[in-house]
């Protein structure tokens, strides 16, 4: 499956003008199942919850990381096929290697445009292979 | 310009100031704690990619490049042994934060000789630590993703 009205996306994102700016551009692409979250705890707090088809996630997000959060997510069988996107304005190529290395399915900068968005989840999605 | 497209120019401006206030508070830390300096320069490096990722949604190019400049000061910064060094840093970073507090203020003004002074000074206080990291853009990103796989 590729990317479809129906599939689940969580924001993380510490701003909260850009999380609910994500939100808006996600809900007018169609997606219905959009839920945000402002810190790593609070993801956590969600994916506790129930699962999600995809993490759009900010790499910086106060003292926590996007990457810690990533980290956590590939320890764990059930939660291992969740897609995860880093959506960021990180660019120092050390860091952006370090992402990669990590496990990010895709790499995505600030600013952003809606088809950018769009192409980089379906792909993310894609690659992960959710039923 | 619409009164909603208006209001969410103001939520981001409004977030970028606190931003910039957040900042400002690290720097007093680093200033105080010499102990936890390194941790909280790299925090305050995030905390300008934060900036930078808020100001290139408005469009303040002023913002982002002096941002991009204390982020890489602050990295630098965090593995200086040097005392001197140090003490040139952190009031850089001062500078930094000083001016992306004025320049989120008046952003509908344009950029005056001062601040471009001042980055050329910021860029050169940069140069002496060693100068930037090398950064790379989307096409280059996707060129990284394309040879992991």
């Amino acid at each position: 499956m590729g990317l479809s009205p129906g599939t689940s996306v969580l924001i993380v994102e510490d701003v909260q003008a850009i999380r609910f700016h994500l939100r808006t551009m996600l809900q007018e692409m169609g997606f219905s199942r959009v839920q945000t979250a402002a810190s790593v705890e609070e993801a956590q707090l969600v994916l506790t919850v129930e699962a999600v088809d995809l993490i759009l996630c900010d790499w910086y997000l106060n003292a926590s990381s996007g990457l810690d959060l990533l980290r956590e997510l590939r320890k764990s069988r059930e939660r291992d096929s969740t897609a995860f996107v880093l959506l960021t304005a990180e660019n120092a190529k050390e860091k952006v290697v370090e992402a990669l290395k990590a496990g990010v399915d895709d790499y995505l900068l600030k600013p952003l445009s809606a088809a950018a968005l769009g192409n980089k989840l379906a792909g993310a999605i894609a690659k992960r292979k959710v039923p | 310009m619409s009164p909603r497209n208006e209001a969410r120019i103001r939520e981001f401006v409004g977030e970028l100031a606190t931003f910039a206030v957040g900042a400002e508070s690290m720097l007093s830390e680093a200033e105080q704690f010499p102990g936890g300096r390194k941790a909280l320069l790299e925090r305050f490096a995030g905390m300008m990619i934060t900036i930078r990722g808020t100001a290139v949604h408005l469009g303040f190019e002023n913002v982002s490049r002096i941002a991009t400049i204390g982020e890489e000061i602050a990295i630098k910064g965090a593995d200086l042994d040097s005392n001197s060094k140090l003490r040139k840093c952190i009031g850089s970073l001062w500078d930094v934060v000083t001016t992306v507090k004025y320049l989120i203020e008046h952003h509908d003004q344009e950029t005056g000789e001062e601040q471009e002074i001042l980055e050329h000074r910021l860029e050169s206080t940069l140069g002496s630590l060693g100068g930037a990291r090398t950064r790379v853009g989307q096409d280059e990103i996707e060129a990284l993703l394309r040879s992991r796989s």
